[in-house]
This record gives C-alpha cells, sequence and structure tokens, in this order.
C-alpha cells in the first residue's frame, strides 16, 4: 500500500502510535511523531512511496516528538531523535518536517557506509547521470528541482549513494529542499511542482520543500551509471555556461563533498578515480534556468 | 540481586552470537538499535564475523554491522597513526607516557580492541614533568580548545587532566592525566604504585601500558566513577574482556588483590567484579571474591548501588529501561560528579554549568 | 647530505590525466588525500627506482625542462611540501 493511499487521520494515528514504516529505497526508515501537520507534510511528498509491515527490520528508527515543558502550549518545541537518541537541539515545530528530512539525511550519511556517500544531487536521462556536488550557495537545488520538469529524472538532491563495485549512482528521489529567492524562482519555472508552505526562520532562512516528480519515485530503486560531474556556481545575471575541469580537481571537489570518502581509505580513492575518470567533468554558471535547462539538454547530444 | 528481570537481547548477543541464529527480523531489528545506542553495533559485528555467524545474518542487516566494521576499523588505523605521533613528539622528554584506556587496548592488542570506536586519546604522565609534556605537545602542533578561566581551573587544579587537547592539523582529541581520578576524589589512588610496572611497547618509546592487573583497575575505576553512561554496558564488556584475559576463574587473583590494595582500589574492584558477574556473567575466582567481602559497602549503601548500576548499565535504549531508569542515570551523574568533586564545588560546578550550557544554547541543528 | 625518495609504488597512490596540471596523491599511511601539481608527478617517476641528491635531481631536470624555469626554486617549493604530505622521503647519504 502507498502512502498516498492512507486517510490523513489514520495517517496522524498510526504515525503517533507506533509510528509508520516506510520504503525509502534502498532503505526501510520508521517514523514516528506526535506533530499532527507531519502527517500531512509526508502525505503530500511522500505518497508514491509503499508502507511496509511493522514488524519489518528498519535500517532507521526516527522521531519527531513535541518537546516536554511548558513551552509546548505558547511557542512549542519539536526534537528529532534516532534510535532513541536525541540528535538536534530543539526548534521550533513548526520546523519539524524540515528537522525531519535533515535528520533522514544525518542517518543515511552517518551510517550507510555500504555507498560512498557523497553530498550532491543526481539527475538522469537515457540511462546516463550528472552528478552535481554542492559546495554551499552552489545554487545546486534550485538547478536540480527546475532541470527535473525539463526532461531529467530526479535522483537525489543531497545524497548521491556511489555503489564502489558497480560504478553505478543509486538516489532517494526525496523532496528537493530550496530556499528564499528559489521558491519563487521555481514555483515561475514549473507552476506544476508541489511545494509544501514555506517555512520561515529556519536557520537556513525560509525553506520549501518540493515533492519528487511521480516519475522519479516509481523509479527509484533504478541506479544510473554516472557520466558528466558538473559543479553548479549560481551568479546573478550569468550566461548559462559549461567549461571544462581538469579531472584532479573534480576528484577534489567530490572528495570534500563526501561525508565518507576518508573511512574508505584507499578503496574510496580508487573507486572516486574510476567515477572521475568515466565522466566528463564541468564547472557550470548559470542564473536563469531556462537558459541553464537548454545547456544540459545539449549533453550527450 | 537478582537477574529475573532478564538480559537484553544485545548482552545476550554479545555473550553468545550463536543466539542470533533464527532471530526474525523485528528481532534483529531491535538488537541492531540496542547494539547502537550501546556502541556495540561494530564489537558485536566482530563476535559474529569472528564466529562465522555473519553469513547467517540477513543481508539487509548485516549492512549495518559492516558499516560499523568499517568505521571502527577506520578509526582504529587513525589512533595507532596518531599515538606514533604522539610518542615521536615526546620521546625527548624521557618520561614514560602511559596509554590509556581505548589506545592501549589497541596497542597491546587486547581483546577489548575489537570493534572500538574510539573518541580521544587519554595518556598518563607524571604530575612533575606535565609542564614540559604540555610544552612539547604544543611545539608539535597540540592545541588547547577554547575555554574561559572557570573551566581551565575545573580541569587543572580539581580534575586529573590537562584541559582537552587537539592537534590543531590533524583535528585529533588529546586528553593528558597526570593520575587516573582527581586529587579532590573521595577514592584516593595511589598514582606512584601506577608507574611502577609499566610495560613498554616494543618499537614505540616512549610509550607504556599499564600492567594487565592495573589496566584492569583503571578500566573498573572508570566504569564506577564516569557520570554519564552511554558507555557503560560497553565498559562492563572490557571489563569482561580483560578479567577472561587474565584467567577468568584461573587468574592469579592473589596478585590481582595485591594490586588492587597498593593502589588503593579494593572496594572499586569488589563493586566492579559485582556487576561484570550479575550482568554479565564473567567467569571469576571464587577466592577472590571472598577475599573482597572485607572491602563491601554497607548493606543499604550496596542497595542503592545495586539499583543505580543494575539499570545505568543496561543499554540506552527505550527497550531496556527497568522502573527507576531515570532516576538511576541522573543519580549516576551525581553520585559520579560526587565522587570526584568534595560537595560544595560540586554545588558551585553543576550550577555554573546549568548557567553556562543555557547561555550557550543555539537554536540550529548540530 | 640529503636525498629524496619516492618510497610508494606510484600507481597506487598517484591519479594523473594526460595534460593537466594537478594530480591526486593518497598517503596510504596517514589516509589523507592531496592535490598536487603536475610537477610531483615527474618528481616522484624519477626518484621512485633511487634515492637523488638535490644537485642530482637539477642535473636531470636541466636535459628534459626549458632552461628559464628557476628549478632550485621550484624544488625548494615542492620538495619540503612533497616530504611533509608523505610523498617524498628524505634519507640520509
Amino acid at each position: 500500500m502507498k502512502l498516498g493511499e492512507v486517510s490523513a487521520g489514520e495517517l496522524r494515528h498510526r504515525l503517533s502510535l507506533d509510528g509508520l514504516t516506510l520504503a525509502m529505497p534502498p532503505f526501510v526508515v520508521r517514523i514516528r511523531s506526535d506533530v499532527a501537520s507531519l502527517a500531512d507534510d509526508l502525505a503530500l511528498m511522500y505518497g508514491e512511496f509503499a508502507l511496509h509491515a511493522a514488524d519489518d527490520f528498519c535500517d532507521f528508527h526516527v522521531e519527531v516528538m513535541h518537546a516536554r515543558g511548558l513551552r509546548r502550549w505558547f511557542k512549542p518545541l519539536a526534537e528529532f531523535s534516532s534510535d532513541g537518541a536525541r540528535s538536534f537541539v530543539p526548534l521550533p515545530a513548526q520546523q519539524c518536517y524540515t528537522m525531519l528530512e535533515w535528520g533522514l539525511n544525518w542517518c543515511v550519511a552517518a551510517h550507510a557506509h555500504q555507498y560512498l556517500l557523497i553530498h550532491a544531487a543526481v539527475i538522469e536521462r537515457g540511462g546516463q547521470a550528472v552528478i552535481l556536488p554542492a559546495p554551499p550557495g552552489s545554487g545546486k537545488s534550485t538547478l536540480c528541482a527546475g532541470l527535473v520538469h525539463r526532461g531529467w529524472r530526479l535522483l537525489s538532491d543531497e545524497l548521491a549513494l556511489l555503489d564502489m563495485d558497480s560504478g553505478l549512482v543509486h538516489g532517494m528521489a526525496r523532496p528537493v529542499n530550496l530556499k528564499n529567492g528559489s521558491i519563487a524562482a521555481i514555483r515561475d519555472f514549473v507552476p506544476e511542482a508541489i511545494l509544501t508552505a514555506p517555512v520561515p526562520n529556519t536557520n537556513k532562512g525560509t525553506v520549501a520543500l518540493m515533492q519528487a516528480p511521480a516519475d522519479a519515485a516509481r523509479r527509484v530503486r533504478e541506479p544510473a551509471a554516472p557520466a558528466w560531474i558538473v559543479l553548479p556556481s549560481y551568479r546573478a545575471g550569468a550566461a548559462a555556461e559549461l567549461q571544462p575541469m581538469e579531472k584532479a580537481e573534480s576528484f577534489m571537489a567530490i572528495a570534500e563533498q563526501s561525508f565518507n570518502y576518508d573511512v574508505h581509505g584507499a578503496l574510496g580513492f580508487q573507486a572516486l578515480g574510476r567515477l572521475v575518470d568515466r565522466c566528463a567533468t564541468y564547472r557550470f554558471e548559470y542564473s536563469s534556468l531556462a537558459e541553464a535547462a537548454a545547456i544540459f539538454d545539449g549533453l550527450g547530444a | 540481586m537478582s537477574t529475573a528481570q532478564g538480559r537484553p537481547l544485545l548482552v545476550r548477543a554479545m555473550l553468545d552470537p550463536a543466539h542470533c541464529n533464527g532471530l526474525s527480523l523485528q528481532q534483529w531489528d531491535l538488537l541492531v538499535r540496542q547494539a547502537r545506542r550501546a556502541n556495540l553495533l561494530a564489537a558485536l559485528g566482530g563476535r559474529l564475523r569472528a564466529q562465522g555467524l555473519n553469513v547467517s545474518v540477513p543481508a539487509r542487516v548485516w549492512l549495518h554491522f559492516e558499516s560499523a566494521l568499517l568505521l571502527a576499523a577506520r578509526q582504529s588505523a587513525s589512533v595507532q597513526a596518531e599515538v606514533r605521533l604522539i610518542g615521536k613528539a615526546l620521546a625527548e622528554l624521557a618520561t614514560p607516557v602511559v596509554l590509556l584506556k581505548g589506545a592501549a587496548y589497541l596497542l597491546s592488542g587486547h581483546a577489548a580492541s575489537a570493534g572500538r570506536l574510539f573518541s580521544d586519546i587519554d595518556i598518563l604522565v607524571m604530575r612533575p614533568r606535565i609542564a614540559e609534556v604540555e610544552t612539547a605537545l604544543m611545539v608539535h602542533g597540540w592545541d588547547f580548545a577554547e575555554l574561559d578561566d572557570y573551566d581551565q581551573r575545573y580541569y587543572r587544579r580539581w580534575m586529573h587532566e590537562l584541559p582537552p587537547m587537539h592537534h590543531t592539523r590533524r583535528g585529533t582529541a588529546l586528553d593528558v592525566h597526570h593520575t587516573i581520578l582527581p586529587p579532590t576524589a573521595k577514592t584516593r589512588v595511589n598514582t606512584a604504585a601506577l608507574f611502577e610496572d609499566l610495560v613498554a611497547l616494543p618499537g614505540l618509546a616512549p610509550l607504556h601500558v599499564l600492567s594487565p592487573e592495573a589496566m584492569l583497575l583503571h578500566s573498573a575505576t572508570h566504569l564506577l566513577h564516569e557520570g554519564e553512561m552511554d558507555h557503560g554496558l560497553r565498559d562492563l564488556f572490557d571489563l569482561d574482556a580483560q578479567l577472561r584475559g587474565l584467567g577468568g576463574a584461573a587468574m592469579d587473583w592473589q596478585r590481582l588483590l595485591d594490586r588492587a590494595r597498593a593502589l588503593g582500589l579494593a572496594r572499586v574492584l569488589y563493586l566492579a567484579l559485582r556487576y561484570t558477574r550479575v550482568l554479565l556473567g564473567t567467569p571469576m575466582p571464587e577466592p577472590l571474591l571472598l577475599a573482597l567481602q572485607a572491602v563491601a559497602p554497607g548493606r543499604l549503601a550496596k542497595a542503592a548501588l545495586d539499583f543505580a548500576y543494575t539499570r545505568g548499565l543496561r543499554p540506552q535504549h527505550a527497550s531496556c529501561t527497568l522502573p527507576g531508569s531515570g532516576l538511576a542515570l541522573s543519580g549516576l551523574y551525581v553520585r559520579s560528579h560526587w565522587l570526584r568533586m568534595p560537595a560544595h564545588l560540586l554545588a558551585y560546578h553543576l550550577g555554573r554549568k546549568a548557567l553556562h550550557h543555557l547561555r550557550t544554547d543555539k537554536t540550529e541543528p548540530a | 647530505m640529503v636525498a629524496w625518495r619516492c618510497a610508494h609504488k606510484t600507481k597506487d597512490v598517484l591519479l594523473a590525466w594526460e595534460g593537466e596540471q594537478h594530480v591526486v596523491f593518497f598517503n596510504p599511511n596517514s589516509g589523507d588525500t592531496h592535490l598536487v601539481s603536475a610537477f610531483a608527478l615527474l618528481l616522484t617517476e624519477m626518484l621512485a627506482p633511487e634515492a637523488l641528491s638535490r644537485a642530482q635531481i637539477v642535473a636531470n631536470l636541466t636535459e628534459g625542462l626549458e632552461t628559464d624555469v628557476d628549478l632550485p626554486a621550484l624544488l625548494d617549493t615542492h620538495l619540503p611540501r612533497l616530504t611533509t604530505i608523505g610523498l617524498l622521503q628524505e634519507v640520509p647519504i
């Protein structure tokens, strides 16, 4: 059964009791929460994802619960915990869904060392993937959100999971994280995109999450073969342009954006070497999403 | 004290990995969570693998053990490299530098190092040389974290270590001690005696480790004097490994007893043996337990300690809480600080720590 | 007197692509990864079979490089750094 097929009331109820067991391929996650609005956000963002039986093995157990104490009645706080341990400082309950998404990223980054984990967006077309490593402020998410509505399949906005043996990259087709000006930019560029209501005052400013296109969610278990590494950089007023980048520098850019490159030692070094070797590597500057889409259209043409 | 409450799944699995054969997915789910919270996921994975049982673990589940083992292996390599660099930095002082805890287990090839996740490296040096040690470390790139005057004094005068250091380039953490319990603690350790029978690490001068008996006594001290119990169960397993390493029921217990008395740690040993035996069933010599009865705490004190420790030493996971656990854990925190610091200083310190926490409370995720 | 050598099997620790200015070095002992200039590749290939002194390195390089390059200065920059990161080793001779 898909999450989207469960009624809102039923969802809230189950979420607050034993929680929901949700497939987030390649993982299975148990989510519990006593914040009612979280059920609605989950239904909106993960409608296409399947629910599993309550007695299944879960890779991560996460909870977003109201913090105890008097504050609950006038300025409620919520806390994220994983495996029962509180992981972050409590935040205003209004931010509970963004906190859940961050928390899930954290769980994967901290534990899933069967992959080489890279902080990057991944999009795919014709069986070939572009990896977009993401230093802060690169505009990667905005670009990703735009491109997945212009012929590219979303694998990931934040977490690229590289299988070091096969060389293929996996994604989770989870919602794309947009902030501040990007929210309006995407609403403009993709009027049909489904976004959560913007959440103000997070430590990254105002944040909204964009649902992965349904096709991406349905094909989430399909990995892709990396063919391009593109280091994006948003610069106001810049014309969209791809500049070839040295492979040695691309290597370092990816290693710097990797959560667990150093854990894998020599094997990580070799796996990244093979990745960079097989890809065409570029820097990309842009300001207009339409121009960017046109440039990306030309990739592999 | 009975074990009628039953041992948690994690403890049963650690003591007998074959117990995992035929676990349902739901039970594996519980076990992985307990192990993760207790910092024993890699240790359990190692035990399963050592007995060839990893092949019977469902593939999805084994991925978690494998990840933990990978992390542990990486950290172990890091610690080995770091320890060598510490040795080089302090070589010309010609004073023994004693590795403690995790680094000691690792460098002496002790079973307790299997699947261990390390955080800091702890070293022990003789008190008169500590200023030179501090200087030599700073010359080689170590520095102190930013601390205000109060915390600097807390560490130097009242505790038993320099404030925590880190290497400015590598970012690794180092704690330098001159005894194993603070000078203000209620239990007085004969530190000079610790230096009497050190074991040199071949090819790694000036690095040493404590003798096996002293190492065990240090683990016992650490277990009983620590406030935060996140590592309580793991520390208990360390003790179990060390007791078995000394020979279990067949060990030279007289030697262990003599060292305990010489160091002033007989009562600590009594309690540590008590909890390891009851909670893990560790084999140990009866004559040793009988000999230690003389230093057992009074009946009421013993009941209170039992209450606190049987709860505190379970995996810190909701599935393992017994009634009274919250109280037990906060009791341990207060007890541990009480053991370290006289009452009037403790009140001041706890008061100050609470204020500090409120002032620096940020509102962004870690 | 001091000489330098490269103790690593270069194919195991270096990644280089034709025509690029930089090369990636992985130190298996420290686990660190470094981006170094392609000049480092040249040096390691020269110093892998045997240790050479600074004078010998200069002599070898003078044959292959343009003469207006300030070789001693180049070596002064690279040799210490490459030793610190563990690509090269200093050996007394």
